[in-house]
């Protein structure tokens, strides 16, 4: 499985990357959303887990470009926001949305649910 | 209590919320990435005692790294604890450049802030008798919108003079707008109950507030902190 990661701290998203591969999930990382929209393109990636609160652009938006490029990606939000609010727009848009701090094997259970593995 | 003065207290809520919200995003922005760091760290072990090679200079990578965010996550609460006391007296003797530092560490809280580059240019001395809680409220707003009104260079220069026993703090590097787009109404009367001026020349794309040596006819002057 190949999944692309979005966040703009770069030592959470590297660090994620890494226990992921350890995981036997390949996973790129970006931590700018413009470029994860040149890095996507038709198949390349299963999966994209997105933080939601990105300088530019949103986690959000992103999923909105990045679907049009690939529409069968799927998606997972990530935030440290933790309202309601913010959990019923999340839900909205994508299958699951996880809080930070989380543990990783909940993220990985997602991600394999997204693969039906 | 007096409708200026009930819409000043909303103001103040919503900036001391807006603050809140921000210093907890970051909170725990640092606790994921310590989270993560030490998942890392911990499976590397494991791996090395199922025989795995482990480089020491990776552990020690990893551990700097750690101590770097628990150094960060400390002055986030810092600046937590110093917006809190920042109601300690309402009108107070209050040093400028103290209270534009700390806005100026929780706008760059603010995930704007890392596309842009806004700093302190030059900060001389400046104590006057006011409201530092609602002087921050009035700065941090300035800055939530000079972070998304910047313009080509990409950064907002700040400086602080003293003028005549007050002071002016000046922002520049904001992008050319049409007339009227801000101040708004809410920074107006943030800055009329701090008997401030708020100015913006917008040939430089420089916003400046003016504010005298001490409280005029405000409203704040009546808040009290006794309970």
């Amino acid at each position: 499985m190949k999944v692309l990661l979005v966040d703009d701290e770069k030592k959470f998203v590297s660090a994620l990357a890494q226990r992921l591969s350890l995981r036997g999930i390949e996973a790129d990382w970006v931590t700018d959303p413009t470029e994860a929209l040149e890095r996507v393109t038709p198949g390349k990636y299963e999966a994209a887990v997105l933080d939601v609160k990105m300088p530019g652009m949103d986690g959000i938006e992103l999923r909105r470009r990045l679907a049009k490029i690939d529409p069968t990606m799927k998606f997972i939000l990530v935030t440290g926001h933790g309202s309601d609010r913010d959990y019923d727009v999340g839900m909205k848009e994508v299958s699951y949305y996880i809080i930070k701090p989380f543990k990783i094997e909940d993220l990985v259970d997602k991600l394999r649910g997204l693969s039906g593995q | 209590m007096s409708e200026t003065m009930g819409k000043l207290c909303g103001e103040g809520f919503i900036f001391f919320s807006r603050a809140n919200r921000l210093i907890s995003h970051e909170l725990k922005n640092v606790l994921a990435i310590i989270s993560e760091t030490l998942g890392l760290l911990d499976e590397l072990v494991a791996l090395w005692e199922k025989g795995r090679t482990l480089e020491p200079g990776k552990l020690q990578g990893l551990t700097s790294s750690i101590l770097e965010d628990v150094t960060r996550a400390n002055g986030i609460i810092r600046s937590m604890n110093r917006l809190a006391h920042s109601v300690d007296e309402f009108v107070t003797e209050t040093d400028v450049a103290e209270v534009l530092g700390l806005a100026l560490e929780l706008s760059r809280l603010d995930s704007a802030s890392k596309r842009i580059n806004m700093y302190l240019e030059t900060a001389g001395e400046a104590v006057i008798s006011t409201c530092p809680f609602f002087l921050h409220g009035l700065l941090f707003r300035i800055m939530h919108y000079a972070m998304r009104r910047g313009g080509p260079e990409r950064e907002i220069r700040i400086s602080l003079e003293t003028e005549g026993g007050g002071c002016t703090i000046s922002f520049g590097g904001i992008a050319p707008v049409g007339g009227g787009e801000f101040p708004t109404g809410r920074e107006q009367s943030l800055a009329e109950a701090l008997s401030a001026r708020i100015t913006m020349d917008v040939a430089s794309g420089t916003l400046r507030v003016v504010l005298p040596r001490a409280l005029g006819r405000s409203p704040l002057r009546s808040l009290s902190t006794q309970v």
